[in-house]
């Protein structure tokens, strides 16, 4: 990266600034809309001009974690306020944004201070990281007596070069659901390898006019589509990219990207008796989830948060679903290609303090009582709407919400999981839906784009 | 002011008249000016000079000066090119129609016909529900399954498909979605514009002799022609620059086939972090809407 | 003017003359299509929204065309206007929508009449440049103006939001304004003035009155463009306090779930109030002004 001068950019900046506050103060107060200035005396406005005193405000934390089921009492969140309050003897700002936005507003004005604690994925975590966004944790690890019971892997997945950079709260490995009835009634078992998944697949669709035999997300941009892949590509190796020195190393054959691309893509939609439906090219998660929780497919890939989809008024009362759900849906590993091991992706969600924050104490603060074991048994675990996210705890304190024996499988296929490196992952997202879409469209041969996608991958190993 | 000596030359009062005038012209738009300045055209003169710069979202107070490199790249850029006609033909496509559709709307809205003000009251419906709702809806419609357009395709025997994932119907459907959504603010524009010609000259031009077509023709057409060429200009540059229906209904597929500028700028700035990069195609966007602006409005004033 | 020497007056004249002929009935038949064919096509989407926000879920994701009775409920719409959030939102979008349409208007009626009346060097450059800031796509200079409306104060407050509605609002609004200002004869003005009047006079007195349908569109365009935005609002909101209905419409999806009836039914109900203002508004303007406005010059 180019190492330039921008402090004049800033100083420029604050003179513009200045004056232009006056200019605008004015003319909007001799317009007659000047009135809305009084409304907006809240918010995190007024302390940001005070030039970093940390006083009295409180703090603000934006997140998405939380359950958001309308009508129902927020029991996750409700403990979250109350442990928050008992640590740090005051309330808090909670405010609620889609990751998407999230991720774009805190890589855009992070360096203001505003908001002091942040929740999100593990690719705003490296990214936020790599911006430069982030304050260390480690003094506020040592001073928490549970922190050892944080399990290893989501832990590991919080550090970046030996240093704590966050906590998680809640952990899901991607898994392979199955409509166990439809494979019994079929005489089959749960496949293993992909070619029986293949053949079992050509089988459903054959046999049911009503049910395809599986469906995964195609849609250019889907961070869904994205995860499903590298859940693939953690069958075949521990991480795709391995540090090297200050810089990243792909550790993923041309070949093994092939395989994925041609047992997850090709024979899906490209070839003449497609396992998928060829009409559902272009969907994602949208289609995903309610198809499944609604019969149309036999196999899909997800995750503890399908659990969700019944629960309260939310998504769906039907019975189908409940029915789906309860009784005929079996979780397995993935079937496994070509020289594949059990591996799945694994979605670590960390909770991080704004390193500009000015009050960077109760930013910590927040971060503690969001990932407080005590919140995560009493609210998590408790929350009607959020049954679904506790199922695979990342603290061996908190008691997982699996309650039937057709899910429990989710707890050893957890354990095969694999978080993302701190990589940042955006240009090869960028490459990857490229790629994906070529082969799922039959345009490349899977193998050839392959080749192509591995040595994208090589080229961007300096830049990530 | 009244320092000046009575003595002065007619030449004095007009050019004193000329100042006057001048000043008052200047200070009523001013206010306009000064928000705009501020607010927008800083970011903007930023935004332009990031375009001659290295610089990464992650890291953007750090940005390194490379002259013409970005445009340079820009020549080689195939998914840019692509993206560029694409994004051209979409805004020629696009306005036209909503032009001549806006335009017939108008036309039938403007007859007096018993309970036309119902739909003149219903016809900005489209315009006012947010994108991300309306592209909801259509991602609905056309879904595999249960969407009511695979439904009705499928009992007529035709084929079905999710149809944004299609690689032409995609591109279609983004058409239709513009089109649906705007026809309706062209119509209340034009009838606005219409309405505002006098009925003299409509029984003028009949004592002429002139018909309903021509009328049309010679009378509605040049006294709406500001209003058009407004909605025209307002709309090429809204087209021209659209990102979120088409992020939100497709993401730029399937296959980079509904791909605008818009949407790879956004992959530039936020997904390659390529800041400096995404302004530069920022900068080639701007320089075509302005000469397209400047030819059109100096055209239209010629005739 | 009504003379040409097209080839294909012919063809004109006699459709004219057809058109003329027994008109009302006939006429009245070809307009009830033509607007059938329109509103088919722009309704069909919105009934289907109408349909939805008064089934449940179910429905939607049923391979049925027509719901049966028995899956329509107003349980949505009890739920999404008992929603506090909501109901602040809705505040929010009022109050900045309003605010910023006075705003708009009211620099940009001066503006208007400026560009239009008045020569000063620079005035068809000026408007140039106002409409040049219309023509970045906003992701691109999203930091900047972040930056600048954090150094102005102006973050996460409805001041702010107003003035950034504006200036999306300002040129075209302007440039609108002085369209129609623009078609307003001079004679008027000077009319006016023989009479003693200022130019402020004539503003008050004639352009305003005149221009009431542009003004009425402009403000329509700049209330639905403020009641509509989302980007602006999603980088300038920071907390609950300013977040509006666009924006709002988050809290009916969560991370890997859409509650689609409720999103649907709230966008439902964002629409009503702007479809109410413009039946007013364009019942006043269009059957307004065609009588009774032209009289009072």
């Amino acid at each position: 990266m180019p190492q330039n001068q921008s402090g004049t950019g800033i100083t420029r900046r604050r003179m513009i600034g200045v004056t232009g506050a006056g200019v605008a103060t004015t003319l909007l107060a001799g317009c007659g809309s000047g009135g809305t200035a009084e409304t907006d005396s809240d918010g995190g406005t007024e302390e940001s001009t005070d030039s970093g005193g940390g006083s009295g405000e409180q703090a603000l934390m934006w997140e998405y974690g939380f359950p958001n089921t309308q009508g129902v009492e927020p029991v996750w969140r409700n403990t979250f306020e109350a442990k928050y309050e008992e640590l740090a003897g005051e309330e808090l700002t909670i405010s609620r944004f889609a990751y998407e936005d999230l991720r774009q507003k805190f890589l855009t004005g992070a360096r203001t201070g505003d908001p002091d604690a942040i929740e999100g994925t593990l690719s705003h975590f490296s990214e936020y990281l790599a911006a430069g966004h982030l304050a260390q944790l480690d003094d506020l690890a040592n001073e928490l007596d549970y922190f050892d019971g944080y399990i290893d892997n989501a832990i590991d997945a919080m550090r970046y070069q030996g240093d704590l950079y966050a906590l998680p709260y809640e952990g899901n490995a991607r898994a392979f659901f199955v409509r166990q009835d439809i494979l019994d009634e079929l005489g089959q078992d749960i496949p293993e390898t992909v070619s029986d998944f293949h053949e079992v697949g050509r089988m459903i669709n054959e046999e049911y006019d009503d049910v395809v035999a599986y469906h995964n997300c195609t849609k250019d941009g889907s961070v869904r589509a994205f995860q499903e892949f590298m859940s693939h590509i953690y069958q075949h190796t521990d991480n795709m990219y391995v540090p090297e020195g200050d810089s990243w190393s792909l550790n993923v054959e041309a070949e093994t990207i092939g395989q994925v691309f041609d047992n997850w893509y090709y024979q899906m939609y490209a070839v003449d008796n497609p396992v998928a439906d060829p009409d559902d090219l272009g969907t994602g998660w949208q289609t995903n989830d309610p198809g499944y929780i609604n019969g149309n497919y036999a196999f899909i890939e997800g995750g503890t948060w399908i659990r969700n989809w019944t629960s309260g008024e939310n998504i769906n009362d039907s019975d189908t679903a409940q029915d789906i759900l309860d009784n005929k849906t079996q979780i397995a590993h993935f079937p496994r290609g070509e020289g594949a091991s059990k591996g799945t992706f694994l979605e670590i969600k960390p909770v991080m303090a704004n390193a500009h924050s000015d009050q960077l104490e109760k930013a910590k603060t927040a971060v503690q009582a969001y990932t407080h074991p005590d919140v995560l048994s009493e609210g998590m675990a408790q929350d009607p709407e959020a049954s679904g996210s506790a199922m695979t705890p990342v603290h061996e304190d908190v008691e997982s919400t699996i309650d039937s024996e057709n899910w429990e499988a989710l707890t050893e296929i957890f354990e095969t999981g694999r978080a993302l490196a701190q990589v940042t992952w955006g240009p090869v997202r960028e490459e990857f839906y490229t790629y994906m879409q070529q082969v799922a469209y039959g345009e490349t041969d899977p193998y050839d784009a392959g080749e192509q996608f591995h040595s994208a991958l090589q080229d961007l190993e300096s830049e990530i | 002011m009244s320092t000046q000596s009575a003595g002065l030359s007619r030449y004095g009062e007009e050019f004193k008249t000329f100042l006057s005038e001048t000043w008052l012209g200047y200070v009523m738009v001013i206010p306009a000016t000064l928000i705009l300045a501020v607010i927008i055209g800083y970011p903007i003169l930023r935004g332009i000079q990031l375009a001659f710069y290295e610089a990464s979202l992650l890291n953007p107070e750090q940005m390194q000066y490379i002259g013409l490199e970005n445009f340079l790249r820009l020549l080689e850029d195939t998914t840019f090119q692509g993206a560029l006609w694409r994004t051209i033909l979409l805004t020629g496509i696009v306005v036209s129609l909503q032009y001549l559709l806006g335009l017939g709307l108008a036309l039938v809205l403007r007859e007096k016909v018993p309970g036309v003000e119902i739909f003149r009251s219903l016809s900005m419906v489209t315009w006012v529900i947010p994108v991300i709702v309306m592209v909801i809806i259509f991602r609905f419609l056309v879904q595999n399954g249960f969407g009511p357009v695979n439904i009705i395709l499928g009992n007529l025997g035709m084929e079905t498909s999710y149809w944004f994932g299609q690689r032409g119907p995609a591109f279609i459907l983004v058409i239709i979605m513009h089109v649906w959504r705007n026809v309706p603010f062209y119509a209340i524009a034009l009838l606005a514009g219409m309405t505002a010609i006098p009925k003299e000259q409509y029984e003028a031009a009949r004592l002429d002799g002139a018909g309903a077509l021509q009328r049309f023709r010679y009378v509605t057409l040049p006294q709406i022609s500001t209003v058009s060429m407004i909605m025209i200009i307002l709309h090429v540059t809204f087209t021209f620059k659209n990102f979120d229906i088409v992020y939100l209904s497709t993401g730029g597929g399937p296959l980079g086939s509904t791909e605008v500028l818009a949407t790879y700028v956004y992959k530039q700035a936020f997904e390659q972090y390529a800041l400096g990069y995404g302004a530069s195609i920022g900068v080639v966007m701007l320089i075509i809407m302005l000469v397209f602006t400047v030819v059109y409005v100096q055209y239209e004033s010629a005739e | 003017m009504a003379n040409t020497d097209d080839a294909s007056t012919g063809v004109v004249q006699r459709i004219d003359a057809w058109l003329d002929e027994d008109m009302s009935v006939r006429r009245a038949g070809i307009v009830y299509v033509v607007l059938g064919l329109y509103f088919a096509f722009l309704l069909l989407p919105i009934v289907y929204m109408l349909l939805a926000s008064f089934t449940s879920q179910d429905f939607l994701f049923s391979p049925e065309l027509i719901p049966s009775l028995s899956d329509l409920t107003i349980n949505n719409y009890v739920s999404v206007l008992t929603i506090g959030e909501f109901q602040r939102y809705f505040v929010n979008s009022t109050i900045i929508a309003v605010a910023t349409t006075a705003l708009v208007l009211t620099v940009g009626i001066l503006a208007g009449y400026s560009m239009s009346r008045f020569e000063y060097p620079g005035r068809r450059g000026l408007l140039y440049a106002f409409l040049s800031t219309q023509m970045l796509p906003i992701v691109l200079i999203l930091i900047p103006f972040f930056l600048l409306m954090y150094d102005l104060n102006l973050i996460d407050s409805h001041l702010g939001i107003v003035v950034a509605h504006s200036v999306i609002g300002i040129p075209l609004g302007t440039w609108l304004l002085k369209g129609y200002i623009d078609d307003i004869p001079e004679s008027l003005d000077e009319a006016a003035m023989m009479d003693g009047g200022s130019r402020f006079d004539v503003l008050v007195r004639i352009i305003i009155p005149l221009s009431m349908p542009g003004i009425a569109v402009a403000g329509f365009y700049t209330f639905i463009l403020s009641w509509n935005d989302f980007l602006l609002v999603s980088i300038l909101s920071q907390t609950e306090a300013t977040r509006t209905l666009p924006f709002g419409l988050q809290l009916f999806q969560a991370q890997n779930a859409v509650a689609w009836n409720l999103l649907i039914t709230a966008a439902i109900i964002t629409m009503v109030p702007v479809v109410l203002l413009f039946a007013l508004a364009q019942k006043w303007v269009v059957e307004g002004l065609a009588s009774g406005g032209m009289k009072g010059m």
